[in-house]
């Protein structure tokens, strides 16, 4: 394999997303600064890690625990420099450092999340079952909730109220979650509603990802 | 009397300490800035992704529980640090004047997520691509950011494939000229 081709192969490796640790070895030493150029521009992409190695790597680090780590929700950072790029913006105005550069800072343990030990992935529904607005009842497993799209996010929230788990119905009506136990009742965003004499926990959330079509979500 | 001095003083210094951090409420602080700055310079996820696990399984074998949050902070962007230049140590077999190295990217990120950890990359990125004549950058811009193909490119742009191969190699030369020559 001649030279040239070994440093393409690098870049192809590079544009797939995987290391190309193992081609920069081969090279001569300025193909290697050329090659670390090219993973400086695409570095200007997006950053984000995946939520699935978040989890796994969590679950090393500390396999005894209960807790999640809640991932920041960052503001779009998706591909910011490539989307800009793309919508025709000039070079210094697509390159200009993102907004998400300075995106609010994460916050720690505001919500408690389900999340089951021994769970695996359940396919509940398709993104098109769940257009922007609408509310749909899952259950994967022991687990259930509602999915919710709001603002084309994806949120997956538990039904079982935080008083004494009962399932919670979802009232079109008033867009709140009521128990049939009890009468508390939660907005959809999980908090509990002053109507109840008792301070109740929000409904946490539940693992989920949008995996092609599919939405799962981890239960147990 | 000696002993109530030091144990005001003990007090005063562990109330400046503040709590000790917990491991895992930093992990899920900082793993995105970790990881968004460990990304912005090898560029792909699967590097990324490595570096970033050994940052914190470092982290939790090697974390002082005296130290505060913001040196915390500090102290793990140390440690990316670190990992990054052993990676390139190890795969790139970089010395000593290598162009692209962490300290002609200037800062880094003293207290994560603010400021941004990318900004430095970003700056040096835009300045490069700038300088570069338009059908480098051009070609560049595509295959890079925006993830073309060469075919995908040479379309684009009305070329062959080979001449988007041909300058993607020379506009990568140049840019490390550029990025060598303004250190």
């Amino acid at each position: 394999m001649s030279d040239e081709d070994r440093f393409d192969r690098a870049l192809e490796r590079l544009l797939a997303d995987h290391s190309p640790r193992a081609e920069a070895a081969e090279l001569s030493g300025e193909e290697r600064d050329m090659l670390r150029m090219a993973q400086l521009i695409r570095g200007t992409r997006d950053q984000r890690p995946r939520e699935e190695f978040v989890e796994g790597l969590h679950r090393r680090l500390f396999p005894r625990s209960r807790r999640v780590s809640r991932r920041a929700a960052f503001l779009s950072g998706i591909g910011a420099l490539a989307a800009g790029l793309a919508g025709g913006l000039g070079l210094d105005q697509a390159l200009r450092p993102a907004q998400s550069a300075s995106s609010p800072p994460p916050t720690g343990w505001t919500a408690e999340i389900v999340d089951p030990q021994r769970g695996k992935w359940f396919h509940v529904a398709n993104v098109a079952d769940v257009p922007e607005g609408a509310i749909m009842p899952f259950t994967a497993g022991a687990v259930s909730g509602f999915l919710m799209n709001t603002k084309g996010t994806i949120v997956a929230r538990s039904r079982m109220c935080t008083h004494l788990g009962c399932a919670l119905d979802f009232h079109h009506t008033g867009q709140k979650l009521v128990c049939p136990c009890h009468g508390a009742e939660f907005n959809l965003q999980g908090d509990m509603l002053p109507n109840y004499p008792t301070q109740l926990a929000s409904l946490p959330e539940v693992w989920h990802r949008v995996n092609g079509e599919r939405i799962e979500v981890f239960g147990a | 009397m000696l002993d109530a001095t030091a144990q005001a003083m003990a007090g005063r210094l562990r109330s400046s300490v503040g709590e000790p951090p917990d491991l895992e409420q930093i992990f899920a602080r900082y793993v995105d800035p970790v990881h968004r700055f460990i990304y912005s310079r090898v560029g792909n996820r699967e590097d990324a992704e490595d570096l970033t696990s050994e940052v914190f399984l470092k982290a939790t074998r090697m974390l002082d529980s005296e130290r505060s949050e913001a040196s915390v902070a500090k102290w793990l962007f140390t440690v990316a640090r670190t990992v990054l230049a052993d990676h390139w140590r190890k795969y790139y077999r970089t010395g000593t004047s290598v162009p692209l190295d962490d300290a002609r990217l200037g800062d880094m990120p003293e207290s994560a997520p603010e400021p941004g950890p990318t900004e430095a990359s970003t700056k040096l990125v835009e300045e490069v691509l700038t300088k570069l004549p338009e059908r480098y950058r051009n070609v560049l811009e595509r295959r890079f950011l925006l993830g073309y193909s060469i075919q995908e490119t040479a379309d684009e742009l009305g070329i062959s494939g080979d001449n988007v191969k041909v300058i993607q190699h020379r506009a990568l030369a140049k840019a490390v000229q550029i990025v060598e020559y303004d250190k």
